[in-house]
Formats: C-alpha cells, structure tokens, sequence
C-alpha cells in the first residue's frame, strides 16, 4: 500500500519515525540530565501492577486499530498482486480494440454478461509486425500476435463441458521477454493443449478428446496440459496457433490482441509502462493500448487503500475513544496520588518536574503498549483480511498474508506518538496542581481568568519591561523576557480568545467559507459551522449569559445541525464528502449531545430521582447514584463521550447497512426473473426451439413450469449523450412483449410527461425510439460505490437521486454504422443484470440486431432455481449456453456487502471495549474515593446492598445514559442520511431492531459486569475504619 | 439490667491485628449510660475514644463483653438489622462533617428519613422534617446548598440537622468541634445541648476539648484501652490533671467506684 489518505506511506513512515526520534531523545535527555524525576516516574510501574496491566491495554487499544487497518490493507493489496502477477505474467500491456476491464473493488450485482462479440474484436494482423518492429531490447522485450474467443468446450470422455472456455491461438514471439508454451509448434492439426484450469473443468487427460463447438462440433485431442498464466490465460483455455484459430473463426490475416511484455521481470516490467505506452501510441492507431498490469496493481492499491480508510475511519472512533481513556486513565492517576504530588512539590519539585515524571512514567506504558498494540494488530489483521478476501470474491482470491515492515512501523509508531501526545498533555493539566490543595485534598475554587484586555495589553507590557531590562544593563532579563515571557503572554491572549469564543467563532466562519468556496468539501464546511456553534456560545457566556444557557444552546444547535435534514439542503448538496466525514460528525454529534446533558443534569436528576423515589426504597439509592456523575462532570463526560461514540458508530453503521443493503433488491433488481439464460454467440438457439425445450423440460418435469418467459436481444453498440465528446461503448436490450407483460424492474427516475412506471413501459413498448436506461451510466455524485470510467457512456444531465427529469435524446449507432436518435424516457433502479438501454424489439432489430440471445425465466415460489438452470444447461451443453441466477446472485451480494460490514462492526466493537474499560476505571476509583463517604453511608442507615446498589447504579445510569446518546443520535442521522440519499429511490428505512437490541443487551450487561466487580468490594469496607480513611 | 440504662457496657473488648503487631484498643470497658444524659469521652490521642464509640454504636464489631442499646444486644443482631436499628434510633456527628459532598444541605439530612423503613415516610414528608431540622439548627436559608458552599460550622450544623432529624434515642459525635474554631465550637455546643434538652435525647460525644467535656452531663477519661475515670462533670474534671500525668494504672473496680461518685 503506497498512500493513506492521500499521503505517500513512505513519507508518513519518515515523519513519524523522524517524532518517535525526537520523543526518544528527549526522554534519554531527561533520564539523564533529570534522574529524579525520571526514577519517580518509572518506579510506579512495577509497584501498580494492576493498575499498569489496565493502562497498557487501554493505551495498546489505539496502536492496535492503527496496525490493524494498516495490516488488512497490506494483505488484501499484497494478495491481488499475487493474483495480477500469476495471471499476467510478464505481460505489461494489451493492445486491442476496446477496453480491458479491471476486475477487483467492491462488486454489487455480480459479472455483467457479455453481448455478442461479432467481429467487433479482430483487427489487421499487420498491426503485430509494426509492434514486433519496437522490441528493442530497452523499453519492450517481447510481443505476441494473439487472438481469443471464447466457446463451449465438450469432453466426450467425461462427459464434462466448459460452457465458455477461451480458444487462445497464439502467434510467433518476436523478442525473448516471453516464450510460447512448449509443444505448441510440434502440435497436429487435430491436437491442442489445454491449460490446468479447463483441465480440472474438464477432468481431461492427455489424449482425451474434446469438441469445439461453433455451430457444429469439431474434434481435438489434448496433446498436453500446461499450467495458467501469463500467454496461457488463467481460466479454462484451449491454446493452439495463431494460424489455426485464424481458419477456425474464418478470420484469416486478423488478429485479437497483440500482448505485450516490457523489459524486466514479471514484477519490474510494470515500471517502463509509460515508456511503453508513449512507444506503441505510434503504431496502434484508433486500437487501445490497455496497460493493463499498471492498471490492475493500481486497481489492487486502490482497493487495498479504500479498505484500509474505511476501516481506520471507522477505527477512527475507537482511537479518540482511546484517547479519552487515557485521558481519563491519568487524571484518575492524578487524583489518587494528588497529595504525593503536592508532597513532592513542597519538598522543591519543579512544575516542569512533574511534568517530566509523568512524561517517563507514561512513555514506559507506551512502549509496551504500542509492542503488544503493534502485535496483536498485526494477528488481527490478519484475520480481518482473511475474512475480507473469502467474502469480497466468494473464495476466488487467495488471501496471502503480508505485513510490511513499514506498516508495521507506521502503526507502532503512530501509536506511540498519539499516546505521547495524550499523555503529554496530561502530565501538563497534573502539574497544575496547587500544593495546598493537593496535599489537604481541597478543591479550591479556580481563578477568575484575567480580562481580555489585560491578556491584549500584557505582551506589549513584557516588552517594554524587556526593553526598560535592556537599557539598565540586565540583558540576560531582557533577552528571558523577550523570547520566554514576551511569546508565553502572546499565547495567553490567544488561549483567552478560544477560551471566550471570538477565535473559535472566527476559525469556524473561515473553514465553513474555506469548505463551500476553495475545498468543496462537506467535511470541511460542517466542522466549521459546528465550531461557530461553539464559539458562540463561548461568547453568549463571555457576555454574562449563564453557562447553563449557553451551553446549552451550543449543544443543541449541534445535535439539530448534524440531525436535521437542513445540513445538505440547496447548494450544499453539490460539495464533495468523503468517508472522515462519518468521523466528524460523530465527534461534534456527541459532543453537542454530551454539552446539553452535563448542562442540564440538575434537572434529569430531579427528573430521574423523582421517578425512581416512587419504587420503595430506591430514592435514597438513586439519588446518591446519579448525583455522584452529575457532580463529577468532567469525567463523566469524557466516559459519555466514550461510550456515546462507539455505541452512535456501531448502531449507525448496523442501521446504514441494513438499510442500504435494501439497495440490491432482489426482486426488483432481477426483473422478477429467476433464471437468465444466455445463448453463446456462435451457438444461437432461436426463440422457437427455447420455448419448445423448456416446455418439453417442464413437461418431463425437469424443470417446473415457468410463470414468465420472455427473451431479449442483447447487442453491443456505440452510443453517445449530448454532454459526450465522443461516442463510446453501450449496450441494448431489444426485450419482446413477454418481457413487457411480465418483468418487475423499478424505475428510480421518469421523464416528465409520462404519468407514472407503467405510462413509461407501455410507450417503450410501442415506440422504437424510446428507451429506459440503467442507473450506472446517470450521475451518481456523491455515491461512493460509484466508480464510472472515462470513457463510458453516461448522462449527467440526469441524476440518480433525480425521480422525475427532462426527456433526454442519446445517438446509438448499431451494426450498420448509422446512428439513430434515441429518447431516454426513464432510469431503472439498481439492476446490475439490465445494464444498457432497454429498447422494443423492433428499435433493436433497427439497428441491426434481431437474434434473440437472452431468455428469462420466472419460477413458482419455492423452486429450485438453480436444478431448473441446469437442465437448461444440460440440455444445450453442445451449444455452450450459460445460466445466471439473478435473483440468488443479488442474494449473494448483498449478504457479501453485510457481511463486509458485519466485520467492521466487529472491528468497532473493540472500541466498546475502551468505553467498558473506562466505566471499570471509573467505578475501581470512585470506590477508593468514596471510602469514606461509604462508611458514612454505612453508619446513617446504608445496607451492604444499598450501597452496592449504588455503585451499580452509578454504572448503569453512566452507560444508560450513554445509550440513550449513542442510540438516539444513531438513528436521527441514518434517518438523515436515508432521507438524503435513499429515500427517493424508493427504499424503506430499516434499522435492525434484534441486531440493535441484542447490542443494547450485550452493553448493559458488559457495563453492569464491570461496575459489579468493584462494587462487590464495598461489602467488605468495615465502617469504623472507612470512617477514618481519608 | 436496668431498663433506665439507654447504653451498657460490660467487659467490651476490641483489638486490630495490623499483620505484624496486634493492638489492643479496648482492654475490657464498662460503661452505662442513663437515658437524656450528655457524656463526654476524653482522653489522649489513642487511648480507644473512637473505637468505644464505634462499638458501642454497632460501627464496628468487638472481640468480647456485652454492649446492650436500650436493653438490645446489638452483637446478636445481624448486620441488616443492626443497620436498620442504626437508623431508626442513631444519629451520628463525626468531626470532619463526613455530609455526602454531592447532596445539598436538605438532601443530605433527609437522608436518613428515607432510609427508616419503620416508619415508612414519604419523600415529601421527609423533605419538610428536613427543612425544620435545619430551621432548628439556623440554616433554613442554606438549604439547597451544597456542602462546599458552607462554612465548617454550618456544615457541622447540617451534620447535627442530620443526625437529629428523625429523633434518635442516642446522638454520637466525635470530634464535633474538632475542626472547629472556640467561637463556633461554643455555638456548636450551645445547639447540642440545647437540642439534648428540649427532645431529652442522649448524648454520647468523644472530644479533646475540656471545655466541651465540662458542659456535658459526665465526663468518661480513657487511658490506653480503659476507662479510667468516671463521674459528673465536675468531679471528673478535679480528678483529670492526676489521671493525666502519672495517676496509677486503672483498674474495673476502681473505675466503678468512680461511677457516679
């Protein structure tokens, strides 16, 4: 993988490694110069080991998602380029008459059927002779006329037949970059080889006889079985010469393709592909040089790069989780050792020293964590990935483990770094402390901040102060005062702006122009608004309005912002996303949310305890429960803030995925039809003699009788829409009046005029100059499963989310060369097996296409699609026709895409490991804090199990609570974001209330777990003695 | 037994085992209190006054002899019921307040109305008994404030509301003025004993202070584990500087002598 978000990894590597340096010598610099301070610091460690044993899990937490991610992107990258390297070889590039497609990146609606070839795909053989000319030894080593078509292949002696086997006859090598396989030349003229793959198709041996069948039968012999790859072909292939597949298409002087190999091995070959290109651009004319090694091992970056943003987007969650508990891990840390600091203060520490002790003491875990965050990233990956690559293609990709010693690195690293941070910034907010404070466990009311003006006028204070220093002679002061005082009282002023509201107001009016007008980003935009919310209501306080309405106003312009459907509305629709806009959302989402509760947790308590004081004796259990959260705000927040996230990530992503895998509706998406049955072009089986043996099939109960058949005429041609240069490569369904009477497809989108879907059907039906298309060549902005070539054809006048818009006119030129004017009158939804213009079958027959070569087959409910498609088959295996089962391949890929998101959720649900952590860190503390307060309870009245009872309280009204949050905001933005993207097409929202119940139960029940266990502990506590604890 | 007495103590022993030394803090003490008296328990730092109270109060359990509250033996009783009978008929004021930090002055007296489950009060009954206790003690306006808003006297105040709020037959406190300045410590005392008079509650109070201890009923004098001195106020008082320096060591009969003297 060679960029995360856009970034070189090489040079995130460097960077990194150049911080982990730095951090490294300034911990060595302090061990060393700073002993002390050091040594109080790291002797912690071993004498807590508990406590060490929880801290290193929760900081290891973040280097793990970082290695993971990293990890299941290296694999799934490393294993595509496997499969890019055994099947290519060292072909790097392909020249031919149209467009090689890329395989690999998500697929929603399985293979897309292929029209008929024709003659579309020979060209002049001399195009061969003018490349061989450029195999010169510096850019290009080999090259090979070759030409393939595919056919139904028989073995008459298994009785086996590979309905589409590829017939590869390959010509002369010029060069020495690749070699013909052995035994070619010395072939007979009934002799072929076959390679490994029809040979396991087949179960064909040696000698075996085989039948090619186009139109009639002809018969060869295996003279020998060679392995896959490169010139051979990966799948099932029958390879002989050139000159005989040249007689046997009747394509005499006429080639395919012309497959070429750069200087270099199969691996290094791929680096000349633009010296390549730029050298055969002179010699191919209108033919595509596909360069196809470079764009498949892009295609496997890509991908690799896009599995691993995704899951560090939603990985993204657990990290700051993670982050939150290590902020939570050292002010608990803190507290308990609040009078040792302020001992260590008193006896001459240095603020700074404490800084340095914590900084020691924190980076120790850090080294440990990141070691077994790193390792136990790198298994996690790769388990993720295995379960990626089995789910992704259904087996066919061999997941190869790999983990690059700079992702490695990289998630080590940046672990370290982010935890470095974390805790430095920590170890800053402890040394804060106030000596008296500290040492009588008091809580002194905080200062008021200075005023505005005083932090304004301060700098220019120093400075005159510095100056007046100068002139006096001191310059030692002067120069203190000018680089440490002067640069500290600057800060000061800015820390006081975003302290009051003016700088946060500002940044977030700049980013929010920043995202509309330069970026064009959403992401961009949304954070800045959310900012202006916060500084607002930073100012509205610093203008004497209560924090409690302040606040609160921001928090509920929060959550309305990112809830409402507003948030996308007119122009803002048009900006750009990308996936760490999920990230943002749930940040500001939570927080705003968190805001209005800590703001107004007077009255839920009032509220809370009300409703609780009415069953029996649980007022005093409840009131002192609640009341310990509500009073410790700061971190109650931050443990809300952790639970809230990963619950609003996880129930989010389950209720998105159940609702948008709704996308890929199998009835509709299939037409209705069960069973599509394509005809092989040099075998066509006309509509009669179809009809015929499917009745006769149904009749001898093979199959059962259809309740819809109807055929359509499946044709290649160039179309072109009015926003197109240039015309490119389309398809047509020219469908009968069968199809008309019976499919079920869904239009997402009809053109004005017409009254509804069926007004559209019926005037495609009697107008050979309209048509409907598919819903992938409309604009799909802003649909990240969206990915459309260049040179496809598409309207973008017309949008996939538009329901009703403008008629469109299309040119299409058929067979004939003529181009005729088309209507586009409609947009089907999402039907991957209905790609192109679905057209009468007269308009077919107009451009020149009239052989009907699909069939379509509705079965009773409860059949056995998939027996009734291999009679069918069976019954035509001479003439190689193929089945597809569309309404169980939709199945099949929408139970993929789930389960891609089943593992992601699995991969979020680690987080809610941190946030369960974070309540037992909680709970363990406030245990040791309350002692006393426990003996009180105790003595005044408090059974065991009173007070037990409020510990757990406490765990289920933090989490409860967290729930709530988390669930609510969850559902508002699906709902949102259903609204905004889905619901013009016709899907209902769904969320999955057993999935989302089940992980309700499964946190509660986690959550009371870790606040019984120190809860039991306060059974235990002997009252006298708590009474004296202190 | 005599049913006047409200507190008897006989023999009552009470040793911590630290692991490496055993301590004996209470080598065997008698004592018997009659109901509505005031009794100060004085002696030096150590001497056991905070373990006889915790004991005697059923905070805390002992290794031997006989403590009968009104005639009940708390050490047959378990410790659900000796919890509920803490709450029904105990009130406690301890030195450093110990009110729950997170509840405002009202909340924290009401507190032990919600939890006596004999008499079944409702929650706004027990919030209005709550504030008159607090009317009573002079902080009727301080009601909603949390403890850190208060002074240390008022928050002993609120400890005393506390404490007295559903009439318990006995009040412990220890250390009550300890935190206190003399002024306020006089106040304190003032309120305790003027409460202890008018609902003819008894009161059993371990203090340093001799002030304190001659405004009580009797003073009870502690010496390592025992009682050494027993006897009204005054009398105690006379005999409290021989204790102190070098008086010989005390012995149970000696001590029942000095009973009542």
């Amino acid at each position: 993988m060679n960029t995360l978000f856009g970034i070189p990894t090489d040079t995130l590597m460097f960077i990194l490694l150049g911080l982990l340096a730095l951090i490294l010598l300034g911990v060595g610099f302090t061990a060393v110069r700073y002993p002390l301070p050091f040594r109080l610091g790291v002797r912690n460690i071993p004498r807590r080991k508990s406590q060490t044993a929880l801290i290193i899990a929760g900081l290891a937490l973040s280097t793990l998602i970082i290695t993971s991610a990293l990890g299941v992107g290296d694999t799934v990258d490393y294993s595509v380029k496997v499969e890019v390297y055994d099947r290519l070889g060292a072909i790097d590039q392909e020249i031919s008459r149209t467009a090689v497609t890329v395989p690999g990146g998500f697929s929603f609606g399985g293979d897309q059927p292929q029209a008929d070839s024709g003659d579309a795909f020979w060209f002049d053989a001399a195009v061969a002779n003018d490349v061989a000319a450029l195999v010169d030894g510096q850019t290009l080593d080999a090259a090979v006329p070759v030409a393939v078509q595919s056919l139904p292949v028989f073995s008459g002696d298994t009785n086996l037949a590979a309905a589409a086997a590829e017939i590869r006859g390959l010509g002369a090598v010029a060069g020495d970059g690749l070699s013909l396989p052995a035994g070619l030349t010395a072939l007979a003229d009934d002799e072929v080889l076959i390679n490994e793959a029809l040979a396991l198709n087949l179960a064909a041996v040696v000698g075996h006889e085989l039948s090619l069948v186009k139109g009639r039968p002809t018969a060869v012999t295996v003279a020998g079985i060679i392995p896959d790859g490169e010139l051979v072909g990966s799948g099932p292939a029958v390879i002989w010469s050139l000159a005989r597949a040249q007689a046997f298409f009747e394509q005499e002087g006429a080639i395919t393709a012309v497959l070429v190999s750069n200087v270099g091995d199969a691996e290094t070959g791929v680096r000349l592909t633009d010296n390549a290109a730029t050298l055969l651009a002179g010699v191919t004319g209108d033919l595509i040089v596909n360069q196809v090694k470079a764009d498949q091992l892009q295609a496997a970056a890509d991908g690799a790069e896009q599995i691993t943003t995704l899951f560090i987007v939603f990985g993204s969650f657990s990290i700051f989780s993670g982050i939150l508990l290590i902020f939570l891990i050292f002010s608990v840390l803190a507290a308990e050792r609040k009078s040792e600091l302020g001992m260590s203060r008193a006896v001459g520490l240095q603020r700074a020293d404490l800084i340095r002790q914590f900084i020691s003491e924190g980076l120790a875990y850090n080294f440990l964590a990141a070691l077994m965050g790193a390792t136990l990233g790198l298994l996690a990956a790769l388990a993720l990935a295995q379960g990626i690559g089995v789910l992704l293609s259904e087996g066919s990709l061999q997941i190869v483990p790999r983990v690059s010693l700079r992702s490695a690195v990289i998630g080590y690293s940046l672990g370290l770094v982010i935890t470095f941070i974390t805790v430095s910034i920590s170890a800053v907010q402890i040394s804060q402390v106030n000596i008296i404070a500290a040492i009588r466990d008091l809580n002194l009311p905080s200062l008021p901040r200075e005023s505005q003006w005083v932090l304004f006028l301060r700098p220019f204070l120093v400075w005159r102060a510095a100056v007046a220093k100068a002139g006096k002679g001191n310059v030692g002061e002067a120069i203190r005062l000018f680089l440490l005082a002067g640069p500290k009282a600057i800060l000061n002023f800015w820390s006081g702006l975003a302290a009051r509201g003016p700088l946060l107001l500002v940044l977030g009016y700049a980013l929010a122009w920043i995202g509309v007008n330069l970026a064009g980003q959403n992401g961009v935009y949304a954070m800045g608004v959310s900012l202006f919310f916060i500084g607002a209501g930073q100012l509205l306080h610093w203008f004497k309005l209560p924090a409690r309405f302040a606040y609160s106003l921001s928090g509920l312009a929060l959550v309305l912002y990112w809830t409402l459907p507003l948030r996308r509305a007119g122009a803002l629709a048009e900006l750009g996303t990308n996936p760490g806009d999920f990230f943002i959302s749930g940040i500001f989402l939570v927080g705003g949310a968190i805001m209005l509760f800590l703001y107004n947790a007077d009255s839920l308590l009032n509220l809370f305890a009300g409703a609780m004081g009415r069953i029996g004796r649980l007022l005093p259990v409840a009131r002192v429960a609640i009341a310990y959260p509500v009073m410790n705000k700061g971190r109650t927040a931050t443990t809300l803030a952790m639970f809230s996230l990963i619950i609003f990530t996880l129930v989010g992503t389950t209720t998105i995925t159940n609702t948008f895998s709704n996308f890929l509706d199998p009835e509709t998406g299939s037409g209705g039809y069960d069973v599509l049955v394509q005809t092989n072009p040099f075998n066509p089986v006309a509509y009669a003699e179809m009809e015929t043996a499917v009745a006769d099939l149904a009749a001898a109960g093979h199959l059962p009788q259809p309740e819809a058949f109807a055929a359509a005429i499946f044709a290649p041609v160039q179309a072109q829409s009015p926003t197109m240069s240039r015309a490119a490569n389309y398809l047509v369904n020219g469908v009968d009046d069968a199809f008309f009477a019976t499919q079920r497809l869904q239009l997402a989108g009809i053109a004005q005029g017409y009254a509804d879907e069926a007004a559209v059907w019926q005037a495609i039906q009697s107008d050979p100059t309209l048509v409907v298309i598919d819903n992938f060549s409309v604009d799909r902005a802003g649909d990240p499963t969206a990915s459309v070539s260049e040179d496809a054809f598409m309207i973008s006048s017309i949008s996939a989310a538009q329901t009703t818009f403008d008629p469109v006119t299309i040119a299409i030129t058929g067979a004939d060369g003529v181009e005729r004017p088309f209507t586009v009158i409609g947009v089907v939804g999402s039907a991957p097996s209905f790609y192109g213009a679905i057209m009468n079958e007269t308009a077919a027959a107009s451009l020149g296409h009239s052989q009907f070569n699909r069939y379509f087959l509705r079965l009773p409910a409860g059949s056995d699609a998939r027996a009734a498609a291999q009679a069918i088959e069976a019954e035509f295996s001479r003439a190689g026709l193929q089945t597809s089962l569309l309404k169980e391949q939709l199945e099949a890929s929408r139970a993929s895409v789930r389960s891609i998101f089943f593992l992601i959720q699995g991969f979020i649900g680690l987080g809610l490991l941190i946030g369960i952590a974070a309540l037992g860190v909680v709970t363990i503390r406030a245990v040791v804090e309350r002692r006393q307060q426990i003996g009180v309870l105790r003595a005044i009245g408090f059974s065991r199990e009173m007070v037990q009872n409020v510990f757990l309280f406490e765990g289920i009204f933090v989490s409860g609570l967290a729930i709530v949050i988390g669930y609510g905001l969850a559902m508002s933005f699906s709902y949102n974001l259903y609204l905004e993207v889905a619901a013009d097409q016709g899907l209902a929202f769904l969320p999955p209330w057993p999935a989302l119940i089940a992980i309700g139960v499964a946190i509660v029940t986690a959550s009371l777990f870790t606040a019984w266990l120190p809860a039991r502990a306060t059974a235990s506590v002997v009252i006298a003695e708590a009474l004296r604890y202190e | 037994m005599s049913s006047e007495l409200i507190i008897n103590a006989q023999e009552v022993k009470k040793s911590y085992n630290t692991g490496k030394v055993v301590v004996e803090a209470l080598r065997g003490i008698d004592l018997t209190v009659k109901p509505g008296e005031m009794v100060a328990v004085m002696g030096p730092s150590g001497c056991g006054k905070t373990t006889m109270l915790n004991t005697l109060s059923g905070l805390d359990s002992i290794d031997g002899g006989l403590i009968e509250i009104d005639g009940r033996d708390l050490a047959q009783m378990n410790d659900t019921e000796r919890t509920a009978y803490r709450a029904a008929n105990m009130g406690f004021v301890f030195q450093f307040y110990n009110l729950l930090p997170v509840l405002s002055a009202v909340e924290n007296v009401e507190m032990p109305l919600l939890l006596d489950s004999s008499r079944r009060i409702k929650a706004k009954e027990a919030r209005q008994m709550a504030l008159e206790a607090l009317e009573a003690v002079g902080l009727g306006d301080q009601a909603s404030q949390l403890p850190a808003e208060l002074s240390g006297g008022q928050r002993q105040r609120v400890t005393i509301a506390r404490a007295l709020v559903n009439k318990p037959a006995i009040v412990w406190a220890d250390e009550p003025t300890g935190d206190l300045d003399s002024k306020t410590s006089q106040e304190i005392m003032d309120l305790m004993r003027r409460l202890n008079r008018e609902n003819g509650q008894t009161f059993v109070i371990v203090t340093h202070s001799e002030e304190i201890g001659e405004q009580c009923d009797r003073v009870v004098w502690m010496k390592d584990g025992l009682v050494v001195t027993d006897g009204v106020a005054e009398a105690a008082a006379k005999a409290i500087p021989a204790v102190r320096t070098n008086g010989p060591k005390p012995q149970p009969q000696m001590q029942r002598e000095l009973a009542y003297a």
